[in-house]
């Protein structure tokens, strides 16, 4: 009797303990922005599947940069993680340590509903499917539409008319900055020279450079290039941006236009939460990047990137994981996504009128209108090239190079990647 | 005492006191070096990550950057000698001798920086330095003196000095406490004579103070060598090893390789060559202290 009653009770407390089994799945974003979503999105995923817990932690936009490429090479990377499309991810995928998901794909998970194969095929890398994405970004010209309007101020349409519109500022106001802008992180001098790229070169031929598919010895040669940078540099000459451009952070940059202290400001879909955030909701509009008469490229193209999740390939829950990209990712998230952030999901088969903002769903008109996109260099160039971008637009901002040694190095950085293979 | 402890426990007894230390070194100092060595002697994860010898360091001695960084490293171990050691020096001494009223005061207001951490200082002096808002920026416009289109950090003349300078800030007062301390061990009756035979203060700190503290003028410059080496937090947080890569050191640029460039071996032998430096003048200053 003893017996039979210790044996049932362990098998009791086994069947209990094995009922109440807890997966855990750790989650890792970038940015606070994604917070309210993200902790709204986890709350209804761990409703739906009370046996499964999610740990969610993210860390700033320039540490996470390094930070989940730390986490990525440690024993414990995190099951699913922020990864922006293009050679970030290619790069974390080229180490082996990022879960194929194609499987999730072909048995149409629930992110696959409505999802654009465009914008998913960003996230293709190497025949094989390396992450979800979440988010479209672009990037556009700010305006104070108070001061354009008392000023009487115009739109410039053409960059010419950009530089005489930044001493026209000067003359109006001393104090005003005609754009302001931030580039102690140097990728905000990489979305400038994206966009004077594709105004300037063919966009065949900058694929074909940005990707090392060119020969070698013809990669990066196009003149628009050059002209480009020269372009760049004018803007500086025009006085258009504030002073110490290297040593000023994009926040500071962002901070000086809705704090009424830059008439502009070149920012991305990202930004208009953070304008509104800072008190200047309803006093800003956008405009397109200007068109630069004579120039090769295309004069409408835009920048446009993606950023999404992967899945660790060390996973140990890695179809716990793919349910909860699966969940955050679905349309129905997308819709919460842009409600509860303003950002512009990838996936917009289940937004309905109302649940991106006025300015979001401008800016996703924009990205889906422009005849072509371009993401930021610094995501579809080679990593190396990319580092000698970066690099070398700073020393153009102090003025230390001239455009024609700006591409020198990257002809000379790119040729020696391309030997790489 | 302890030659008495050691008979009556024997050197069993010994290792087994060592054993917690010595674990812990080969622990968190030897099995990483080695794990460095190791991994710097393969390809990187992205290109399969086989054995490819000493490739690492032959790309490490024509690339540009490291150079710059190398080149950057020396400099700045000069300039901190300069700087950290000799203005600590000459504080001492003042305080030592100059002074006679508000030296405690004075020192703790030299020393206070060291108390805070580099991350902080690097932070508090980008705001100061930012160059559009930044108090350096006001009270240049205050007095009507040009600033720097670039600022001071968007400089690339200008960003090296800037870190230097604020290294300088952070430091001078722990090379101060050390010097002062070596110079109060010197007996004031040399003071007294050489005052009696006529020695002017600078005759005097030349030729009783400064050879007076020679060892604590070892041990300071080796401290500022090594520390200088290895230096990483200010340059990161203050410039990031820019604009394009002027202020860039081996610290910000193993960093980048590892986790920007994604060359995470390539940087493994860049440790290895910072690590055995460290070695070199570690053993120097070993070797000095015995001497000294």
């Amino acid at each position: 009797m003893r017996t039979t009653f210790i044996a049932t009770t362990t098998a009791a407390l086994l069947a209990a303990g094995v009922a109440g089994a807890q997966t855990t799945i750790t989650f890792q974003d970038q940015g606070p922005e994604r917070e309210p979503f993200n902790e709204e999105a986890i709350r209804l995923f761990e409703e739906a599947n009370p046996d499964i817990d999610v740990e969610y932690a993210w860390q700033a936009n320039e540490p996470y940069k390094t930070g989940i490429k730390v986490m990525m090479e440690s024993n414990d990377p995190p099951d699913v993680y922020f990864v922006w499309a293009g050679s970030f991810a290619n790069d974390i995928a080229d180490t082996g340590v990022v879960s194929e998901i194609s499987d999730s794909e072909t048995r149409g998970d629930a992110w696959t509903r409505g999802a654009s194969k465009g914008i998913v095929d960003q996230f293709r890398h190497n025949d094989g499917l390396y992450g979800v994405p979440a988010e479209i970004y672009t990037k556009t010209m700010w305006k104070n539409d108070a001061f354009f309007d008392d000023n009487g101020l115009e739109v410039p349409e053409t960059l010419d008319e950009l530089r005489t519109l930044c001493g026209r500022i000067r003359e109006v106001d001393p104090l005003m900055v005609p754009i302001s802008f931030g580039a102690s992180e140097s990728w905000t001098i990489n979305h400038y020279l994206t966009i004077l790229f594709q105004r300037h070169v063919p966009i065949e031929t900058a694929l074909a450079d940005y990707q090392l598919q060119a020969p070698a010895d013809e990669l990066f040669t196009h003149p628009g290039y050059e002209k480009a940078l020269e372009d760049f540099v004018s803007l500086i000459d025009a006085q258009c941006f504030n002073d110490g451009i290297n040593s000023v952070t994009p926040e500071v940059g962002r901070t000086m236009f809705a704090t009424e202290l830059a008439a502009m400001n070149f920012c991305g879909s990202w930004c208009p939460p953070m304008f509104d955030d800072q008190g200047f909701a309803g006093r800003y509009s956008m405009f397109p990047f200007p068109r630069i008469e004579g120039a090769e490229g295309d004069q409408d193209g835009v920048l446009v990137g993606a950023v999404g999740y992967q899945v660790s390939e060390a996973s140990d829950e890695r179809e716990a994981a793919l349910k909860f990209v699966s969940h955050l990712l679905s349309p129905e998230m997308a819709a919460l996504r842009a409600r509860m952030i303003g950002r512009i999901p990838s996936n917009n088969a289940a937004l309905e009128d109302g649940d991106l903002a006025p300015m979001a769903a401008a800016l996703l008109d924009m990205a889906t209108s422009a005849p072509v996109s371009v993401p930021p260099l610094n995501t579809i160039v080679e990593t190396s090239v990319s580092d000698v971008i970066l690099k070398s637009g700073q020393d153009l901002v102090a003025g230390t190079i001239t455009p024609a040694e700006f591409m020198d190095r990257v002809r000379a950085q790119a040729r020696d990647a391309a030997s790489r293979g | 005492m302890a030659a008495t402890i050691r008979r009556r426990h024997g050197t069993g007894f010994d290792l087994v006191m060592i054993a917690p230390a010595l674990a812990l070194f080969g622990l968190f100092i030897v099995w990483p070096a080695v794990q460095a060595l190791v991994t710097s002697l393969h390809a990187e994860p992205t290109r399969g990550g086989g054995f490819v010898g000493v490739a690492n360091y032959r790309d490490m001695a024509s690339d540009p950057v490291f150079w710059i960084a190398m080149k950057n490293n020396v400099l700045f171990i000069l300039c901190n000698l300069v700087f950290q050691v000799g203005v600590g020096t000459v504080f001492a001494a003042l305080i030592d001798q100059g002074i006679r009223r508000g030296s405690t005061v004075i020192r703790t207001i030299i020393f206070a920086p060291l108390v805070i951490a580099p991350v902080a200082i690097g932070v508090i002096w980008a705001m100061l330095l930012e160059p559009n808002f930044g108090l350096v920026r006001q009270t240049f416009n205050a007095t009507g003196l040009p600033f720097p289109r670039q600022g001071l950090l968007g400089n690339p003349d200008l960003a090296f000095a800037s870190i230097v300078a604020v290294g300088a800030w952070n430091y001078i007062g722990f090379m101060m406490t050390i010097m002062l301390a070596a110079m109060q061990g010197i007996p004031r009756d040399l003071y007294e004579a050489a005052r009696l035979d006529g020695s002017s203060p600078l005759q005097t700190f030349w030729n009783i103070t400064l050879p007076g503290v020679r060892g604590a003028l070892i041990l300071c410059a080796l401290i500022v060598v090594v520390g200088s080496f290895k230096t990483f937090e200010l340059v990161y947080v203050l410039t990031r090893g820019g604009p394009g890569n002027t202020t860039q050191v081996l610290g910000t640029y193993i960093v980048e390789a590892a986790f920007q460039l994604f060359r995470p071996n390539y940087a493994a032998g860049m440790s290895v060559v910072v690590l055995v430096v460290a070695i070199l003048f570690g053993s120097l200053q070993v070797w000095s202290g015995r001497r000294a």
